[in-house]
């Protein structure tokens, strides 16, 4: 018996970008993706149109990640502010390498966001084990800060798996043989160090 | 934890707590002792309720503060999981990616 799947009815192409700009994270966009990550084909040939037509949606969402960015300095106390944005700042630049991808410009920024989050964790945390802090407060706070760290632990891994899958792979001559060489590699943790 | 008043007059206190599994009554009497332990159990509920208080304004802080950066992060994650899917990659058993035949 044939299965006839529900074909879902999208609003154009434009329309789901302005919508995207307009909320933070449109529904309609994150479904489509996952609509073709579980094989709508329909789904899938929508995506392709509008990666290929919009590369500003990694724009978008890279103004709410340094909005979020601005978020964490800002409630940070002065001194330790100063030296997360300038930390922020370093880190971006040796993310990034020579041309990033507007998807690996993307990851980066999520990347310092959570690098942020984890150290602000990290340090509300030792700020409050200075203090009179019982033991199930104690934990929760110890239990932010890991979270924290396995959001940026998730982060360096995707931006490694993109860059090894979507970046171009160059091919040398070396005497009769082909050897691929993958594009530009960056050691994504020693960066941040 | 309360104070009682007789039938005859006076005051004394009391207090519950659980002992195998059962609630059981103490009754402290009326003198300086008593009084002295109803401050202190006066003094201990204070305390628990500060520390409820404590871990409420801290688990209300963290979700405040999370809330919009899991958000993003789970938008950042789909936006480059659909980068792969528009490039021709899918999921081999919903965890390697790999490219599909013919792309």
């Amino acid at each position: 018996m044939a299965i006839k799947k529900m074909a879902l009815a999208l609003p154009e192409t434009d329309t789901i970008l302005a919508e995207f700009k307009e909320k933070r994270g449109s529904e309609g966009l994150l479904e489509l993706i996952r609509a073709a990550d579980r094989g709508d084909g329909e789904a899938l040939s929508r995506l392709r149109v509008l990666y290929a037509a919009a590369p500003e949606l990694a724009s978008t969402v890279s103004s709410w990640q340094y909005a979020a960015e601005l978020e964490i300095i800002g409630t940070t106390q002065p001194g330790i502010a100063e030296t997360f944005a300038v930390q922020a700042d370093r880190w971006r630049k040796q993310l990034a390498g020579a041309d990033p991808s507007p998807i690996e410009t993307l990851l980066i920024n999520r990347i310092i966001l959570d690098h942020l989050h984890a150290l602000k964790s990290e340090h509300t945390l030792q700020q409050k084990m200075q203090g009179a802090l019982s033991l199930p407060l104690g934990d929760f706070y110890q239990k932010q800060a890991e979270r924290a760290q396995r959001r940026l632990l998730r982060s360096i891994k995707t931006l490694a798996e993109i860059r090894k899958l979507l970046r171009p792979t160059v091919q040398v001559n070396i005497a009769d043989k082909q050897v691929n060489v993958a594009g530009d590699v960056h050691t994504v943790k020693e960066a941040l160090e | 934890m309360s104070w009682e008043t007789r039938q005859r007059g006076g005051r004394y206190y009391t207090r519950s707590r659980r002992q195998g599994g059962r609630i059981v009554r103490e009754y402290l009497g009326s003198g300086e002792v008593a009084h002295l332990m109803a401050q202190l159990d006066e003094l201990e509920r204070q305390e628990r309720e500060h520390e409820r208080m404590m871990q409420r304004r801290a688990r209300s802080e963290a979700e405040a503060g999370e809330a919009p950066i899991h958000a993003l992060h789970e938008s950042v994650e789909l936006l480059a999981r659909g980068a792969l899917l528009a490039a021709g990659y899918h999921r081999h058993h919903g965890g390697v990616w790999r490219r599909k035949r013919g792309d």
